[in-house]
């Protein structure tokens, strides 16, 4: 029993200090968060909707709309359906919506069915779009919603389909 | 004297002393420095982070941003690193702008930390990595949002700062090595208590070995010192208790023994007296036996040769307390041996032939030589009464260690001593035979000659020979000491 004891003593005196010293030195971390993000100022008007263009890595960025005259909803959309202008194109911007060579304006519209839904009529067929250009369009419409409605549902009405209650993922 | 045993009692605490000092500076300085660098590098980090938030934060930015203004901003990011100079990387989309000509993208900032902060959510962020040769470096990354329609929308922005961590490496190895040169003294200074406190349990100990090694040797009044009040003290207090108490039992044995011999001695005296006259008596009516009628004469023999054996058994006596007392005497002379073995021989008129000596010529020796007749006497004696003739005495002169030495074999023909009895023929009042209680011989005759022999600085030992007699050996030095 003492012997037991001297020797779980010894072996506790042995390596404890090793273990205490193990952590020396300035050891690599995983990523850690800290604080929030840097808030920047962005001259846009608040009313304006937001175009989301493509990053090459396949994220969405914001480019709002910073002329000074106020833009329509529908004008909006059709910025999105028209690509990313010079600017963005030198950033390495580019959408995954499919072209729209200035067709028909009456082919796009906006307009509020409830007190919480928007509903976008495009040109082009949305079953088979993909995800990015699906995000990129209803995020661009929920944005012309404005700051009254929190929690904006989209329905995106194509040729022959109609998808319901989209939601923007972007922005808290 | 002092010898260093390896698991002793002074071992064992100089390494308890020393473990723990070790474990408690290893400790003390082991959590002391994990505290002082997290909070060196918490600070560090913590400072970095906040001063890139607040340098992007409320910025003017018109996005899509282009190349020229992303190179602006973080050349100017570059110019107002804090704690440190630091290099800052832009990235937006696919344009990649630093503060530094080359590389246009960071080394070390890692896929990780580009994911984290570029999700719907995005917080500021660090890492901190090492590049390839070891160096550690702290990356913050800090992306930037603006507020639309009251809801905070990343820009898709993200500015990183890079600073190496060499100078907080520095204080923190700093530290290890202070640490290190804290604990060696520390370990060196935890042996002089460890050697105080050996020596403060050391002593009281070595102090009762050689107290009861005193004891042991018949010192009985040893004491020891009883100092403090702590478990060697009460361990003190009880040998003195013990001395005390074994002092006492054997003084009281001792007293008794004194006053038995004393005893023994007054008898012996008081008995000489009326024994001188009753021998004188006896002597004179022993000439006149032969004029009484038979069996008076028979009764009067009796009578006067009893008392002569009552005589000598009262000499023996005085003899023998005369021993006990210490009162016995050597008066020391030169002798040639074989003189005095010659002449003890025939004073007792053993030389018909009963008995043979062989002794050497010209060895001369420094002996009591009433005592030493005596002794051969008493042994030849009791070799021919108890043996039986031929007794052949050898004397030898033997060189010894203390000196040279003086041998005596007295050796008889006869059976030889029973082995039981060999330890007790040297014993007072010893009889080998137990039915035969009475006997020629007073019973103290060899007790006597071993008394004489101790005296003289020998001894006496008793052995049956190979051919089967008796050997008695009386061993003393050549040249006795007064």
């Amino acid at each position: 029993m003492t012997r037991l004891r001297n020797a779980a003593a010894a072996v506790a005196a042995l390596l404890g200090p090793p273990l205490l010293l193990a952590g020396c030195g300035i050891k690599p971390t995983g990523v850690v968060e800290s604080g929030a993000a840097a808030n920047v100022v962005v001259n846009a008007p608040d009313r304006a909707g937001v175009v989301y263009f493509v990053t090459p890595d396949d994220k969405l960025v914001p480019s709002p709309q910073v002329d000074s005259t106020l833009p329509s909803p529908v004008g909006t959309v059709l910025r999105l359906l028209s690509g990313p202008g010079p600017q963005e194109r030198a950033a390495g911007l580019g959408t995954r919506l499919p072209g729209w060579e200035g067709g028909a304006p009456a082919a796009v519209s906006v307009s509020f069915t409830s007190p919480q839904s928007i509903e976008v009529k495009v040109p082009f067929t949305v079953m088979d779009l993909p995800e990015l250009a699906m995000r990129q369009l209803v995020c661009t419409v929920a944005s012309v919603a404005g700051s009254e409605i929190p929690d904006v549902r989209v329905t995106v009405r194509g040729p022959g389909t109609t998808l319901f209650g989209e939601r923007c993922d972007i922005g808290r | 004297m002092r010898r260093i045993a390896p698991f002793g009692l002074r071992t064992r605490l100089i390494a308890a002393f020393l473990l723990v000092a070790a474990i408690s500076a290893v400790s003390t300085a082991a959590l002391t420095y994990q505290k002082a660098r997290n909070a060196i590098l918490a600070q560090s980090q913590d400072m970095a982070v906040s001063t890139l938030r607040d340098q992007l934060d409320s910025k003017n930015l018109r996005i899509p941003m282009d190349q020229e203004t992303l190179q602006a901003l973080v050349s100017e990011f570059a110019k107002r690193g804090k704690p440190r100079p630091w290099a800052v990387f832009g990235e937006y989309a696919d344009l990649r702008a630093s503060s530094h000509i080359n590389p246009p993208t960071s080394s070390v900032v890692t896929d990780e930390l580009r994911r984290q902060v570029v999700s719907a959510n995005p917080h500021g962020a660090f890492q901190r990595v090492e590049d390839a040769s070891g160096t550690p470096y702290l990356t913050v990354a800090m992306p930037a949002v603006f507020t639309h329609q009251g809801k905070r929308e990343p820009t898709g922005l993200v500015v990183y700062a890079v600073m190496p961590l060499t100078t907080e490496r520095e204080t923190v190895d700093a530290m290890v090595d202070a640490a290190k040169q804290g604990a060696v003294p520390g370990l060196a200074i935890a042996v002089v208590p460890a050697l105080l406190a050996a020596r403060g349990v050391l002593r009281p100990v070595r102090h009762m070995r050689r107290a009861a090694e005193r004891l042991g040797r018949g010192r009985l009044d040893t004491r020891i010192e009883v100092r403090g009040a702590d478990e060697l003290a009460g361990l003190a207090r009880t040998f003195n208790e013990t001395a005390r108490a074994l002092e006492q039992s054997v003084s009281e044995l001792q007293d008794a023994e004194v006053r038995a011999r004393r005893f023994a001695s007054d008898v012996s005296h008081e008995l000489r007296t009326p024994l001188a006259g009753m021998l004188a008596v006896t002597e004179v009516l022993d000439e006149d036996a032969e004029r009484l009628d038979p069996d008076t004469a028979k009764a009067l023999r009796l009578i006067s040769a009893e008392t002569g054996k009552l005589a000598d058994l009262v000499e023996d006596l005085m003899e023998i307390s005369r021993f006990d007392a210490r009162a016995a005497e050597l008066n020391l002379d030169d002798v040639d041996i074989a003189v005095a073995v010659t002449k003890t021989l025939e004073r007792r008129h053993w030389d018909d032939g009963r008995v043979t000596a062989e002794l050497p010529s010209g060895v001369r020796a420094r002996l009591d030589p009433r005592r030493f007749d005596v002794v051969l006497a008493n042994l030849v004696g009791n070799a021919l009464q108890h043996g039986g003739a031929p007794v052949t005495v050898t004397v030898t002169a033997l060189p010894g260690p203390d000196g040279e030495r003086l041998l005596i074999e007295v050796a008889d023909s006869g059976p030889g001593i029973a082995p039981e009895v060999l330890p007790h023929i040297f014993d007072r009042f010893f009889k080998a035979d137990a039915a035969r209680t009475r006997s020629a011989g007073s019973g103290l005759g060899l007790a006597i000659t071993l008394e004489n022999a101790r005296l003289h600085g020998g001894t006496l030992y008793a052995a049956n020979g190979p051919g089967g007699g008796a050997v008695l050996t009386l061993d003393m030095p050549l040249e006795a000491d007064a």
